[in-house]
């Protein structure tokens, strides 16, 4: 019985631990040329959703 | 294709304004230039042409990049600095929503690489506009570990400019609070504000490419709105009985028909509160939802014997296809949901069948205001029925049974957030018997009504915390039919 309660314990505590991170990167080159001409090259990156342990107080 | 179009010209509208606000000329791109791959990393790219982004300084005979300048314009830069934080606060307010809870997060990093024509010679990074930040880091503090950050480095051939974003689903308090959302105001305008000087020998001044305004410059409203409408149709059946010695069968046929209409508007207050300073506040924040329903409950029951239950099952889910737009480089999405569910009560005497129906339409266009410190609604709804029937029932019974589907209808940003309403109509069957061979029947119908808006994110934390907000709005009910039998 008490290993079933720590059991559960432990789940509640996980999922007040647990969150989600999610990361988006963004690399910008911005190229100018001596014509008067600039070209910017934007790229943008989803990955997929990361689960850490956050230290929130 | 008109409908890409409008999704396009929106996104081309939305990712333009962030550099025109940056560089103070408007890039463009068509579809062409826009590539996407999406293995486990979604990864879009956008080769977008600019002009006017280099200008020229007379006295010091050099060329300018300049980030955040506002064309050095005070009397500009004092209408598109709240526009620039409008569109920084309205894209976090977005993806807060997405992130549901404070929880969650979304880092951002952001590299921007600058190379300058072969041959130059870089002289000076200075700080831009009133800016007094030395162009070195920058650091904003929304609150509730929400933040920018930024290193700035020169290289060779221009510089590298390094960002952090966080973002997450709780409350950026610091801009929250009137007197603290003046220094976090400060530290946004002054985030990333610099210019860079540089010269060379191959560029001449008269070849450089004029500016492109943006819309933006001349759209002052002070809010974000937003309305969409989707319409649809569904048929269904549903049949329920209880086993084994006494059965009934309760056929609910609903027929739908549904137009719906969704807006959403943001109204930002701004307080001046210096020379380009401000204090800002949520003013207003709406949402209202439009559904027009036609509906037809019919029951057909059959039952052999005295019985009294209630039965209740889910009908279905309708979810057409999302509604895009972008906030930004944010693509947001608004999802219609459609849920109906039914119940029936029976209360029998005896075994009888015989079967009731009515036609419902039913038209309701409910708006929710926060203005600042309270919620408000305001409702305007109409009801009306068409073509009662009550069929003769097989025996001479005691008979109650009612019918009651009650239906949600919601229209949530990234299927989180938005307003929603909620209506249950109902259909009620009763037989008494009066005399030895007389049988009175009575119909009855009507419905209740009620709604409010689901909130997430930055906007549930501006809207006074509140998780939800529903009420309740309307309760109509009447006697459809009335009639008796002989046996």
């Amino acid at each position: 019985m008490f290993r079933k309660l720590m059991f559960v314990v432990m789940i509640l505590l996980f999922g007040a631990l647990f969150a989600t991170q999610y990361t988006r990167t963004i690399t910008e080159k911005i190229e100018v040329y001596d014509n008067g001409l600039e070209i910017i090259t934007r790229q943008e990156k989803i990955c997929q959703s990361s689960t850490q342990i956050t230290t929130r107080t | 294709m008109t409908a890409d179009q409008k999704l396009f010209d929106n996104f081309l509208y939305e990712a333009t304004k962030e550099y025109y606000f940056l560089y103070g000329t408007t890039p463009n791109f068509s579809v062409k230039d826009i590539k996407f791959s999406a293995d486990k990393t979604f990864t879009a790219t956008i080769v977008m042409k600019v002009e006017g982004l280099v200008s020229y300084d007379k006295d010091k005979n050099r060329f300018v990049i300049a980030r955040k300048r506002f064309e050095n314009n005070e009397k500009l830069a004092d209408l598109l600095l709240p526009k620039y934080f409008e569109s920084q606060i309205e894209e976090n307010i977005f993806i807060a929503s997405f992130l549901k809870s404070e929880k969650n997060s979304l880092v951002t990093e952001r590299t921007v690489e600058l190379v300058l024509p072969e041959g130059s010679k870089l002289e000076e990074i200075s700080p831009a506009f009133v800016s007094k930040t030395q162009p070195s880091s920058w650091y904003v503090d929304f609150g509730g570990g929400n933040t920018y950050k930024a290193e700035l480095k020169k290289t060779e051939k221009g510089f590298i400019l390094k960002e952090t974003m966080v973002i997450n689903g709780g409350a950026p308090k610091n801009l929250m609070d009137e007197k603290s959302s003046v220094n976090v105001l400060q530290s946004l305008r002054d985030y990333t504000a610099f210019e860079i000087a540089f010269s060379n020998e191959k560029m001449k001044p008269d070849a450089l490419t004029e500016t492109v305004e943006h819309k933006v410059k001349s759209d002052f409203s002070g809010n974000w709105a937003f309305s969409a409408s989707q319409s649809g149709q569904k048929t269904l059946t549903f049949t329920t009985s209880t086993t084994p010695s006494v059965q009934v069968t309760a056929t609910a046929r609903i027929d739908t028909s549904l137009t719906m209409q969704v807006s959403l508007l943001i109204d930002h207050g701004w307080v001046k509160t210096g020379m380009f300073s401000w204090s800002w506040r949520l003013k207003r924040f709406e949402a209202s939802v439009s559904p027009t329903i036609t509906i037809k409950p019919l029951l057909d029951i059959n039952v052999t014997g005295t019985l009294e239950r209630t039965l209740s099952a889910d009908l279905f889910t309708y979810r057409p296809s999302p509604i895009y737009f972008s906030i930004s480089f944010v693509p947001v999405w608004l999802q219609f949901e459609f849920t109906v569910n039914a119940e029936v009560y029976v209360k029998f005497s005896a075994g009888v069948s015989f079967n009731v129906s009515t036609n419902y339409s039913h038209y309701a266009s409910l708006k929710f205001t926060y203005d600042g410190s309270t919620w408000n609604y305001s409702a305007s709804r109409n009801a009306s029925y068409s073509g009662p029937s009550f069929s003769k029932p097989t025996a001479k019974a005691g008979v109650t049974e009612k019918l009651s589907l009650p239906f949600t209808l919601s229209a949530y940003i990234y299927s989180v957030a938005g307003p929603f309403m909620r209506l249950s109509p109902w259909l009620k069957a009763e037989t008494t018997v009066s005399t030895s061979n007389r049988l009175d029947a009575k119909l009855t119908g009507g419905l209740t009504l009620s709604g409010g808006v689901q909130m997430a994110g930055w906007l549930k934390a501006f809207c006074d915390n509140l998780p939800s907000v529903e009420y309740n709005i309307w309760t109509w009910e009447t006697t459809l039919y009335q009639t008796s039998f002989t046996y």
